[in-house]
């Protein structure tokens, strides 16, 4: 079942276009997360589903009512702010059963669903105290608290963990993912943070410069960016891309540039032959820093790099090679030793490589396919 | 690394050390006593005028004159007091002035915050030209506004009324100004989230910005009934009977053309900055709040 549905939302900003053209299908209960850097138009297309921003042009529907021209209040959405908004004068309880006080419910019925809203986040103990008393977890908790006891169709996150220090940012992460199973709620969910998007949503909507990139599974958005853009942004350490030309030859295909001739294994070949289109050109290609490996003994090397520096980060370590002018992530095993100035061999994960086209497409994503999930309203 | 035990110091080095301590020990004592001693002197210097006047008012008029001054009068002289209170009317100007000052200050709070808020927080057209136009009369002095607004209170036939002292007063945009400059500092997802529990333009307002903005408004408040306590120009040139005089015209109209009764003059200055002094001893902890606002991180 649909839940929000977006139909060619645009936000202007007197010159500046945010949000351009935007269709989106929210489906019930979901999870689902709007991923992209600062100023991308994430947090407004969050902020016109729950009504606080006017949308320009396009239709936004929430449970198959158009609310373009409805007040927040009566959307049934609630929404969790980055600086959690809490009001600096009332008690948490007061907080917390704000919305049904305002809506004229009876205070003993006001008080029983705080109570119950309290001891489903643990609040119990803190419920006369004030915001400026709690620390940010609990801030936290209270403005979530604040959204589930209204009961809405939609919650609307908007980037609710940033402020929290690493480790509680980890507990609450799946604390938040307990509390959707429970409440079997539509989350709509706005971060910049990769790896909160890749663990919590059931799709990832990539965003650019007010432009949706792809929908999807955030592993399927991970293993098949559909441009350069999604690729660069997904992963950390960042994918590695190189630009050069695909040509043919003899047999098989040449990747090559100024400082790399790479002749591209057979399975890649086999790869480029069912292609639409002719891949021969200007190309980047892309490895991810882990579909690089260490040639093992007797193994031939698809090319040679020189250690650079060396990251360990304890469960992996991040070697940084330089392969003639360029630099290369690679991530390998946490207790290999490496040598700074050391030679290596490297091995490609053919079946994981990326071609982008000159426009930065990826030439192996299934164009039609992520058309299709965008356009599917 | 590691710190060696005092005890295991030489005793030179701990000589040293004791000497230093002493040293600084002496110079916080000296640099203690001095501020103390200056800030007394500022102290003097400002209460003097008013221990003055204080003096002056239990005395009977003939003994000011006396030499040397006597400066705590023995026994003191109440007769000023009720003199003031029992013969002149002198309540009379007190009522006046509260519900004049009262007033204006009660409604100035509600307008200036309701005009804040729309200048802080709304979006309308020609907000900023409407603004800059507001701040640009603050430029215009009030002497050169005192006869065309005597020429307009007069057509409206309001001389020699409540409404006649207290509708001019109201429009002076300073509070507006101080008001939507506090308002804009409050987080605007704040209003956002309250627009989302549904409130109203006005509740947000009402429930979620007066009470976060208390400190500011108490300062307000306070600087309003002080002007308007104090006003002198406008309440003499609107009225011009006895009973609709305010304290400050009244305490003029004391002084008569060839004698006055500095003992009563005084006595009605003591009766008139009682009010405001113990006003502001009352929330002197806003004004800190107020003015310390933003200062410190939340």
């Amino acid at each position: 079942m649909t839940q929000v549905e977006l139909v060619e939302v645009v936000k202007r900003y007197k010159e500046v276009l945010a949000v351009d053209h935007v269709s989106l299908t929210i489906h019930d209960q979901e999870f689902l997360v709007l991923l992209g850097p600062s100023g991308c138009g994430k947090s407004t297309i969050l902020r016109m589903i729950a009504g606080l921003e006017p949308i320009s042009s396009g239709e936004i529907y929430i449970e198959g009512q158009l609310v373009n021209y409805k007040a927040p209040k009566e959307r049934n959405v609630a929404m969790v702010f980055q600086n959690y908004a809490l009001y600096p004068h009332m008690m948490v309880q007061e907080n917390i059963g704000f919305s049904l006080k305002l809506a004229g419910q009876a205070r003993a019925s006001v008080s029983d669903k705080v109570a119950e809203v309290a001891r489903a986040l643990q609040l119990e103990a803190l419920l006369r105290r004030l915001p400026g008393q709690l620390s940010g977890g609990q801030r936290q908790r209270v403005a979530l608290g604040r959204a589930i006891i209204r009961n809405p169709s939609v919650f609307l996150m908007d980037e609710p963990l940033s402020n929290l220090d690493a480790a509680l940012r980890v507990q609450t992460r799946s604390e938040l993912l307990k509390l959707h199973e429970r409440l079997q709620a539509t989350v709509v969910y706005v971060t910049h943070d990769q790896v909160e998007a890749m663990t919590m949503g059931h799709r990832i909507v990539v965003m650019n410069r007010g432009i949706i990139q792809q929908v999807g599974p955030p592993q399927d958005v991970y293993d098949m960016p559909v441009n350069l853009f999604v690729a660069g942004f997904l992963g950390s350490p960042s994918i590695n891309l190189f630009k050069g030309r695909l040509e043919r030859h003899d047999q098989g295909w040449l990747f090559s540039n100024s400082w790399l001739r790479l002749l591209l294994a057979e399975e890649f070949g086999a790869r480029l032959a069912a292609l639409d289109q002719d891949p021969r050109g200007e190309v980047t290609l892309g490895i991810r820093p882990e579909d690089l490996g260490l040639a093992a003994s007797g193994v031939e090397a698809d090319f040679y790099g020189e250690v650079h520096f060396l990251e360990p980060v304890g469960s992996d370590k991040y070697v940084s090679l330089r392969v003639g002018e360029e630099e290369l992530m690679l991530r390998t095993a946490p207790r290999l030793t490496l040598q700074k100035g050391q030679q290596i061999g490297l091995t490609l994960a053919w079946s994981r490589l990326h071609l982008f086209d000159a426009a930065g497409r990826n030439l192996f994503a299934d164009s039609r396919a992520a058309v299709a999930e965008v356009a599917s309203r | 690394m590691a710190v060696p035990h005092p005890q295991v110091r030489p005793a030179s080095v701990r000589l040293e050390i004791e000497q230093a301590e002493r040293r600084s020990r002496r110079r916080r004592a000296l640099r203690l006593v001095l501020s103390y001693a200056l800030l007394l002197l500022a102290c003097a210097v400002a209460i003097f005028p008013f221990f003055y006047i204080l003096s002056l008012s239990f005395k009977q008029s003939t003994a000011l004159v006396t030499y040397p001054p006597q400066w705590i009068p023995n026994p003191p002289y109440y007769g000023n007091y009720t003199t003031l209170l029992f013969e002149k009317p002198f309540l009379r100007w007190g009522l006046n002035t509260l519900i004049v000052a009262g007033s204006v200050t009660l409604i100035k709070l509600l307008i200036d915050t309701m005009a804040g808020y729309a200048f802080a927080k709304l979006e309308f057209p020609f907000k900023e030209q409407l603004f800059l136009f507001i701040l640009a009369t603050m430029m215009i002095p009030f002497a050169a506004t005192l006869i065309p607004t005597f020429l307009i209170v007069r057509e409206l036939k309001l001389q020699n009324s409540y409404l006649g002292l207290i509708l001019p007063a109201l429009a002076s945009p300073i509070g507006i100004f101080m008001m939507r400059q506090f308002i804009e500092s409050l987080p605007t997802d704040l209003e956002n989230a309250a627009r989302m529990d549904g409130c109203s333009e006005f509740a947000i307002y009402w429930r979620i910005i007066l009470p976060l903005i208390q400190p500011a408004l108490v300062v307000l408040g306070i600087f309003t009934f002080m002007t308007q306590w104090t006003a002198f120009v406008w309440p003499l040139v609107i009225t011009n009977t006895d009973e609709m005089r305010v304290l400050t015209v009244g305490l003029a109209s004391l002084k008569g053309q060839w004698v006055t009764d500095w003992g009563l003059v005084a006595a009605g200055s003591v009766l008139i900055m009682l009010p405001i002094t113990i006003l502001f001893i009352f929330f002197q902890r806003y004004f800190i709040a107020a003015s310390l606002a933003g200062a410190i991180k939340e």
